[in-house]
């Protein structure tokens, strides 16, 4: 919608005046202060929206029903319409809306030209005055601020926007940003209370020093009283043991002073007397003794001589009972002369057989000499062995050298026929061979190159023919123009002769074309033909550079032909135009292939000879090979040899011939070994039996011998064991006869016997007896008798003694610390003695309680020792300090992880900020830029807040307290701007209305402010601009925007001039 | 020159509290600190060496940690079984001794070294051995320049508060062993011999993974220095990262672990393993993974033990870098801004400006420690997780 004209039939100080405006664009109404400016936007925002009029200057109301009104023409949608509004005093009043066709329309008619937009978004967006721009609480309005601070943030928006506040909050719970509260706060002050606990409990190691101080000086002290204790009861325990050990002491030395007066009295045994008597008593009886055994050995001596002397057997006993133990032997003997002949027998008859059983009779010598053993057997059995494996490996040798012999034989006569049929060494022919090769190779790739030369020859022909078949114009175009030309020639003629002038034209022209055709066509060609030209002389000398060289590559494969053999193909023909070049021959397409063949048969040839060389060097190894198994040949011989001469050898020794068929001397050996066999049991019967026969006969002579010495001998040699059973009888006989006159000999002997036992012990009883009394120093009985009652007196003595000596050694080992020291007994006396043990007594019981008190006083210390090593609030203050210290460490982590979230949070809402800003500070930011000239930039609005921010140039940021009045003037006159373009968008299109609003701007910002009003009007936006700046009348005059000058306020021309 | 053969040890610190898991391991994490030092002392005897060299904890500030009050008795009743073998130990502390001196009893055969001192070592039949010199920063001239009473003697340094890689400068060092008191386990040869860092006898974190222990130094009649490693530790950190599929099975993703794990080989001693597994995930893995009742699932699924050694799984999920894909809206944005501050953050002093702590915060000073000493990786990884719950959360369509 925008307002065409004005018409005010009353209203304020206007009175009938119509004022017509230029519609859509910038309308700048000009009239000083007091003009009717102000009055004249209250005219329209009365007439849209109804309100009280002002008061009329000229005098009080006079009607009270009808005291303003008027009409404003506008278009909207294209449709012309007229808003006409009564107004009363009350504020009340009559509207009426005109259509196109001037019939009235309903009054909601109104609410669609103003798009529904209230009187309060009119007054606070499109009619501003310079109060309402200045006051930032215009735009509160909640239908505005959603435009302008984006208040209709998205749940995306309103969550971030949640969670960094959250975020902001748990950090300060946990550190505020003062310092002095928080959690962490708390737990610092908590460490500080702990850190108190700490110091307050540092005296507790310098008492524990104090009290171990203390305890180890009290225990200096006692160990001093116990020292000095335990010398005391060392002295009292001395005095003592000397009072104890004293009388016992005295008593010894009194028992040996009266010891010492008996001097050297010895001691007698106590049975002394009685032994005396029982000597004289024995000797008595063993005189009577002796006389009877003299008279008993008389007599049986006489018995004995009785009885006779002893035969000859008797004497020779024990011979003839050894004769007689070999009764068992000689009957064995005899058995076995028995058996041995037997045997003897038998074995004549198997050696009989065995010696039939032989093809040969060999003699007993040649048996004899065959040694059957198994040792001998063994040893031929591995001579045999030997030998065997020492001519195999010799046969087997030989048969490969044979072998490989006769193949290397035959590799060489194969070598030799290839090395004839070659003529030449293989290495001169491998060198020709490869010297071949390459000029093969070479003129291979030569062959390659003239193909490739062919081909392009080729294709340069088939270019140039084209090129020559384009030069030629097209028959059709050369008979259009001829046409052309004729027709125009005879319509030329035609109108000549006619008269006609229309037909002379069209003839000429017609002629003319044809000419201009025919000329162009010429000349077109003649342009064509000298490129053409050009071209085909460029392909020609191509052509001629590239026979030149095709003509060089023939006769280099040529040469190499010549070279390598006769060519593989034909030479292709040469044309004597030297500007035309050959067409590939069909031979030559074969060229190629045939040098292949050639190849490869070279490559055949090198792969023969690669073969003769190897089978040459296979020869050398061959060679070399059959020497060392000649060697080996020699050497397996020579062990061959070494084995046949110890067979032979062990032959010999075995008692065969010496023979090289193995099998049939091993066969012989085993024949006459059986043979052998056979004859040793006749051998050894027939020995046997000789020396049982000679042992039986030479035990004949013995006994015979034997008989004949000891009288008793009647029967025959060869019958030895009759010889054995009478001597046996004689022999019994006579013993019998001796035994009884040994018994009377023997008695006789044993009464001797007794009779020398006798008198000896008479003897020993007689010394005794001397021995005694010498023993007493006495030579009677009653001497005896004195002076053992002597020795009884001193021995009583003696005993005295050893019980003082023992009691006074028991004395001494109860006290083993102490010694009995001579000098102190002897200087002992008992009442000083006395007196000292008293004193020490008193001196210890002092001591014994000094050292009590000491001991009670450490034991006190000790036990405040302990009370402190037990006091673990020590312990307990540092464990909770180190807890607190973790916790410490772990809030401060965790407060830094807040900062950073909240920081990082921030940032991310940043972003959203300058991504979510709304539309309208878009619109607005741009406009404030023109507005202050780039200075400030950009204004946007914190995520969530009902305040702008403005960035600068430099990307400071102010809030809008921060900026000059005048730079605040333009921020809101750009937020209106933004605003009503905003709404323009959403189809709102109401004139926006500005009262004096530039009064603040300096020049620059007022000349840069009508810029952007004339650019924001070009838009299509509808602005009523107010001034009583004659100097902004001029300036819109001279962007050719006609002012609109108030009634009465005609600017002088030559200040309009001037402006 | 006789050889010489001890053991060097450091990270005594019996006051640390290990993270601390279920129940039933609760006893065995709080006593591993103190059960190293048993084993260290242990294993000295055994070793039968001829000395003990360890350098305490060393505090983030480079200082030597004092021990509390039970672990100082603790150590010093360690310490005083090493007297009946006549081992002596050394206890290079550097700045700070005055609570380590308290260590030291009448009858105890420790010896505390502060920096700049230097002590001579003997052995049993008090034949010297060596000098041993304690070093308090790479910039102490002492470096290149012997002191030492015998030349001919091996000459050996501690420098309880530096860490291999601090040792660059020093390279020309005529020292035959060179040992470092902090730092992880790493040796580098210098001009005379090597320097090396044992590591804590006891890792305390996850930030501290693989097996620890001590070393036996053997340094040859030659002057050859030879390292063994002793196992000491009872609790062993491992943090093993593995990445999944969108839509993997959790049954796929386990035997994936377990094969991971066995690729572990236990060390002698160790009583409980803490393995953190950071899981890359992606997409619908992530989404599952996410939710700490299938992360239960997914421990439940992994070996209990490895050669016998209990194992307790803890997992973590990370998001993959180009999870959400960037194309969705704000996800690249938040990614490039994580990117951008995660590499401001790099230099721990510029934290504190980062992030805008006000000047007047009570605690400015502590809580810009604690910054510096944050691990920007984990709180990139948790920012990322948030990012993601924003993003999605912002994508999502709106139901009203």
């Amino acid at each position: 919608m925008h307002i065409t004209d004005l018409h005010i039939d009353r209203f304020g100080i206007w009175r009938d005046l119509t004022l017509p405006l230029s519609g859509p664009g910038l309308n700048v109404l000009y009239g000083p202060n007091e003009a009717g400016k102000s009055t004249l936007m209250r005219f329209v925002k009365a007439i849209l929206y109804g309100g009280v009029p002002p008061r009329a200057d000229s005098g009080p109301l006079v009607d009270q029903q009808s005291i303003a009104g008027g009409a404003l023409r506008l278009v909207h949608d294209g449709m012309p319409y007229t808003i006409r509004r009564q107004l009363t005093a009350s504020g009340g009043g009559r509207v009426q809306v005109i259509g196109p066709t001037d019939a009235p329309l309903p009054a909601d008619k109104l609410d669609e030209l103003l798009c529904k937009t209230s009187e309060t978004i009119f007054d606070r967006v499109f009619a501003v005055d310079l109060f309402e721009l200045q006051e930032l609480a215009t735009l509160d309005h909640a239908e505005l601020a959603g435009h302008v601070y984006g208040l209709s943030l998205d749940g995306r928006g309103r969550r971030l926007l949640s969670a960094v506040d959250s975020l902001r909050a748990r950090r300060q719970a946990m550190l505020s940003e003062d310092g002095r509260s928080g959690r962490l706060c708390q737990l610092l002050n908590h460490e500080q209370t702990l850190l108190a606990e700490v110091r307050s409990l540092a005296d507790l190691p310098s008492a524990h020093a104090d009290l171990l101080r203390q305890r180890d000086k009290i225990a200096g002290e006692v160990a001093d009283l116990k020292q000095r204790r335990n010398a005391l009861h060392d002295e009292v325990r001395g005095r003592r043991f000397l009072d104890r050990v004293y009388p016992t002491w005295k008593q010894v030395r009194d028992y040996q002073a009266e010891l010492a007066q008996y001097g050297a009295v010895t001691d007698l045994p106590a049975d002394g007397v009685d032994q005396l008597a029982a000597l004289e008593q024995e000797s008595e009886s063993l005189t009577a003794r002796c006389d009877a055994k003299k008279r008993q050995s008389e007599e049986s001596k006489r018995r004995a001589d009785a009885c006779g002397a002893d035969p000859e057997i008797v004497k020779t006993e024990l011979a003839v009972r050894a004769m007689l133990g070999l009764r068992s032997w000689v009957e064995e003997t005899s058995k076995a002369r028995q058996n041995a002949a037997d045997a003897k027998t038998k074995s004549n008859l198997t050696a009989q057989k065995a010696r039939s059983a032989l093809n040969s009779d060999p003699d007993n010598g040649t048996l004899v000499g065959v040694d059957a053993s198994p040792a001998a057997q063994l040893a031929l059995t591995a001579a045999a062995r030997t030998y065997r494996l020492a001519l195999g490996r010799r046969s087997e040798l030989r048969k490969k050298y044979r072998r490989l012999h006769q193949a290397n034989t035959k590799r060489e006569a194969l070598v030799e026929q290839r090395l004839e049929r070659i003529g030449v060494s293989p290495d001169v022919a491998a060198a020709d061979l490869r010297r071949r090769l390459s000029s093969l190779e070479s003129l291979a790739a030569l062959r390659a190159k003239e193909a490739a030369l062919d081909q392009r020859g080729s294709g340069l022909r088939n270019r140039l023919e084209r090129l020559v078949d384009s030069l030629e114009i097209p028959p059709w175009v050369s008979f259009v123009l001829a046409v052309f030309a004729l027709g125009g020639a005879f319509f030329a003629v035609l109108g000549f002769i006619t008269g006609f002038t229309i037909g002379v034209i069209a003839g000429a022209a017609y002629l003319l074309l044809g000419l201009t055709c025919g000329i162009i066509a010429v000349r077109m060609r003649t342009h064509y033909d000298v490129a053409l030209t050009e071209t085909v002389s460029r392909i020609r000398d191509e052509r001629q550079a590239e026979e030149v060289e095709l003509r060089k590559i023939r006769e280099e494969i040529a040469r190499l032909e010549g070279a390598t053999g006769p060519a593989p193909a034909a030479k292709p023909p040469v044309r004597e135009n030297a500007n035309v070049i050959p067409l590939a021959s069909a031979g030559r397409t074969t060229a190629p292939a045939s040098v292949a063949d050639a190849l490869r048969d070279a490559v055949k040839e090198f792969a023969s000879l690669d073969e003769i060389v190897d089978d040459q060097d296979r020869i050398r190894r061959r060679r070399k090979q059959l020497s060392q198994m000649r060697a080996r040949l020699v050497k397996v011989q020579q062990d061959a040899e070494t084995a046949r001469q110890e067979w032979c050898r062990t032959l010999t020794r075995v008692g065969l011939a010496e023979s090289l068929d193995i099998d049939a001397a091993l066969a012989q050996w085993q024949k006459l070994a059986e043979v052998a066999a056979a004859r040793d049991p006749v051998g050894s019967a027939e020995h046997e039996f000789e020396i049982l026969d000679r042992t039986l006969r030479s035990f004949g002579a013995q006994l015979e011998a034997m008989g004949r010495r000891i009288k008793v001998w009647s029967g025959d040699a060869n019958r030895p064991l009759d010889v054995l059973d009478l001597w046996e009888r004689e022999l019994d006989a006579a013993l019998r006869k001796s035994a009884e006159r040994g018994k009377h000999v023997e008695e006789a002997e044993r009464a001797r016997q007794d009779m020398r036992d006798a008198e000896e012990r008479l003897k020993d009883l007689s010394r005794q007896r001397t021995a005694l009394l010498a023993a007493a120093g006495v030579t009677s009985k009653a001497d005896y008798e004195r002076r053992l009652a002597a020795c009884e007196q001193k021995r009583s003595l003696r005993e005295l003694l050893d019980l003082a000596e023992s009691e006074l050694a028991t004395l001494a080992v109860s006290e083993p610390e102490l010694a009995i020291v001579e000098d102190d007994l002897r200087a002992f006396r008992a009442d000083e003695n006395a007196q000292s043990l008293g004193r020490l007594s008193r001196e210890l019981e002092m001591l014994e309680a000094t050292l009590e008190a000491t001991c009670e006083k450490r034991g006190n210390i000790a036990r405040r020792i302990d009370e402190l090593e037990a006091d673990d609030r020590s312990l307990t203050v540092r464990r909770r300090k180190s807890k607190l210290n973790a916790t410490l460490q772990k809030m401060t982590e965790r407060y830094l992880a807040l900062s950073l979230a909240e920081q990082a949070a921030e940032q991310a809402r940043a972003a959203y900020e300058r991504d979510r800003q709304p539309p309208v500070l878009a619109a607005a930011s741009e406009s404030l830029a023109r507005l202050t000239r780039n200075r400030y930039v950009r204004i946007w609005a914190p995520l969530g807040e009902r305040s702008l921010r403005v960035d600068d140039d430099h990307g400071r940021t102010f809030t809008v307290e921060q900026l000059s009045g005048g730079t605040r003037e333009q921020l809101f006159l750009a937020l209106r701007l933004g605003l009503v373009r905003r709404a323009a968008e959403q189809g709102v299109s109401l004139p926006l209305i500005l009262d004096d609003v530039f009064v603040n701007f300096d020049q620059l910002r007022t000349e840069a402010a009508f810029e952007t009003l004339s650019e924001f009007a070009d838009e299509g936006h509808q602005v009523l601009f107010f001034t009583c700046h004659l100097h902004l009348a001029h300036l819109a005059e001279h962007r050719g925007i006609d002012p609109i000058w108030l009634p009465g306020h005609q600017p002088p021309m030559q200040q309009r001039l001037a402006g | 020159m006789p050889p010489i053969r001890f053991l060097h040890a450091a990270g005594l610190d019996p006051d640390a509290v290990l993270p601390r898991l279920p129940a039933s391991r609760r006893a065995l994490f709080d006593a591993a600190p103190q059960t190293a030092i048993e084993r260290l002392v242990a294993q000295a005897i055994e070793l039968d060496v001829d000395f003990l060299l360890v350098s305490p904890a060393v505090a983030q500030d480079g200082s030597a940690e004092e021990p509390g009050f039970r672990s100082a008795i603790a150590i010093r009743r360690e310490f005083a079984r090493l007297s009946p073998h006549a081992i002596p130990a050394f206890l290079a502390v550097g700045n700070s001794n005055s609570a380590w001196n308290r260590l030291v009893d009448r009858d105890s055969t420790l010896t505390v070294i502060s920096s700049g001192e230097t002590v001579s070592i003997t052995d049993r039949d008090g034949r010297s051995l060596a000098s041993l010199r304690c070093l308090g920063s790479p910039s102490e001239a002492e470096w290149t320049t012997s002191k030492l009473r015998h030349e001919s003697e091996p000459e050996l340094a501690v420098a309880p508060h530096l860490a291999v890689e601090q040792l660059k400068s020093v390279q020309k060092s005529k020292y035959r062993y060179l040992g470092c008191g902090s730092g992880p386990r790493r040796s580098m040869p210098i001009s005379a011999g090597l320097a090396h860092s044992p590591a804590a006898v006891q890792a305390l974190s996850h930030t501290d993974c693989g097996p620890h222990g001590a070393t036996l130094v053997t340094i040859e009649d030659g002057g050859e220095v030879q390292t063994e490693f002793v196992p000491i530790a009872s609790i062993r950190y491992e943090s093993i990262a593995i990445r999944t599929k969108s839509g993997e099975p959790l049954e796929d993703l386990a035997i994936r672990m377990a094969e991971r794990l066995s690729e572990q080989r236990s060390e002698t001693g160790e009583q409980a393993w803490d393995v953190r597994w950071a899981i890359e995930a992606v997409g619908e893995s992530f989404e599952t993974l996410i939710d700490p009742a299938q992360r239960v699932m997914l421990s439940g699924l992994l070996p209990d033990s490895v050669a016998d050694v209990p194992v307790v799984h803890r997992v973590t999920v990370t998001p993959h870098p180009l999870w959400p894909a960037l194309d969705q809206p704000f996800a690249a944005e938040f990614a490039a801004a994580l990117v951008e501050q995660e590499a401001a953050l790099s230099d721990p002093s510029r934290r504190p400006a980062l992030l805008g702590v006000a000047a007047e915060t009570t605690h400015r000073a502590r809580f810009e420690r604690l910054l510096a000493a944050a691990d920007v990786t984990a709180a990139v990884n948790q920012a990322r997780r948030l990012g993601i719950r924003v993003v999605t959360a912002a994508n999502e369509r709106h139901d009203g």
